[in-house]
């Protein structure tokens, strides 16, 4: 791979899908501009115009198929990064930048479960969602 | 694990007796530790949460990477061998292997975590709409 065409621009038009939910391209995408949605089962997630937002990075990281689906609902500029691990630990810092916005993602999830959890607690009928204590150890407990 | 301890061999390596603490909850060491022996205990809250023994494992990861307090204390049990990267983002920098581990963790985590709360919110939709429900069927009756 010539080092210089790893990063790919691209553009589509509103409406294109840019990654389907169940594929598996290895390929992560970087937004550079125009305006995106994230689908799960056909339902909005989430939509992002923020420029530098990146897609797919699970999905490279984790060799498993997309777990959603992106739509532009502009048109839309964007990077395309194709065999996203090598062409990663070729550039470490992004990697370390990746991992940055995993730990950030990781930390608000944990967040949340944590105040769903203490929400329960806080009711009387609790008895309905109770999830086995070594579940959450086992999130839990590596993040130090 | 293999490629982590084998990146770590260029990092000072410390040894460590029993009960001996790494990191400790609250604290920020801005550090990256590798466990090289031993086993490690994590203590949140006074109550031990979780044991590391393999050998690779990385602790403070997420201290480091998000510049935050360590969330739980890190000691020895029986004592334990620990490589210490003083400058993290030099060491991750210079060991793409190491990173793309620790990205590959993290991606792991927010897997778990996310399914947990999607499970969560889930669950809280049907008693809310089995509530809903048996405020209709009282109504009904």
């Amino acid at each position: 791979m010539a080092d210089e065409n790893w990063l790919k621009f691209d553009f589509y038009p509103a409406g294109a899908e840019l990654i389907r939910q169940g594929s598996k391209t290895g390929s992560l995408i970087v937004l550079k501009e125009g305006e995106i949605e994230v689908l799960r089962d056909g339902k909005f997630v989430a939509s992002t115009r923020q420029p530098g937002a990146i897609f797919g990075e699970m999905g490279v990281l984790l060799d498993r198929p997309a777990s959603a689906s992106v739509r532009a609902l502009t048109d839309v500029q964007l990077y395309v990064i194709d065999e996203a691990l090598t062409v990663l630990e070729q550039h470490p810092s992004w990697l370390l930048q990746i991992a940055r916005l995993l730990a950030q993602r990781v930390n608000a999830t944990t967040a949340q479960l944590v105040a769903l959890k203490q929400l329960e607690n806080d009711e009387d009928n609790s008895d309905i969602l109770v999830l086995p204590t070594n579940v959450f150890s086992t999130w839990a407990d590596p993040q130090i | 694990m293999e490629q982590v301890l084998e990146a770590a061999r260029s990092l000072p390596l410390f040894k460590l007796g029993a009960r001996a603490v790494v990191v400790t909850e609250g604290g920020k060491t801005g550090k990256l530790y590798i466990l090289k022996s031993g086993d490690l205990e994590v203590v949140r809250d006074g109550t031990s949460v979780a044991a590391i023994a393999e050998p690779g494992s990385v602790i403070g990861d997420m201290s480091a990477l998000l510049d935050e307090p360590h969330s739980a204390t890190v000691r020895t049990r029986g004592g334990a061998e620990v490589y210490v990267a003083d400058d993290p983002d030099a060491f991750l920098d210079a060991h793409p292997a190491v990173a793309r581990h620790l990205a590959k963790l993290l991606a792991q985590r927010l897997q778990k975590t996310t399914a947990l709360l999607v499970d969560m919110r889930r669950q809280s939709k049907v008693r809310e709409d089995h509530e809903m429900f048996d405020k209709i069927f009282a109504l009904l009756k």
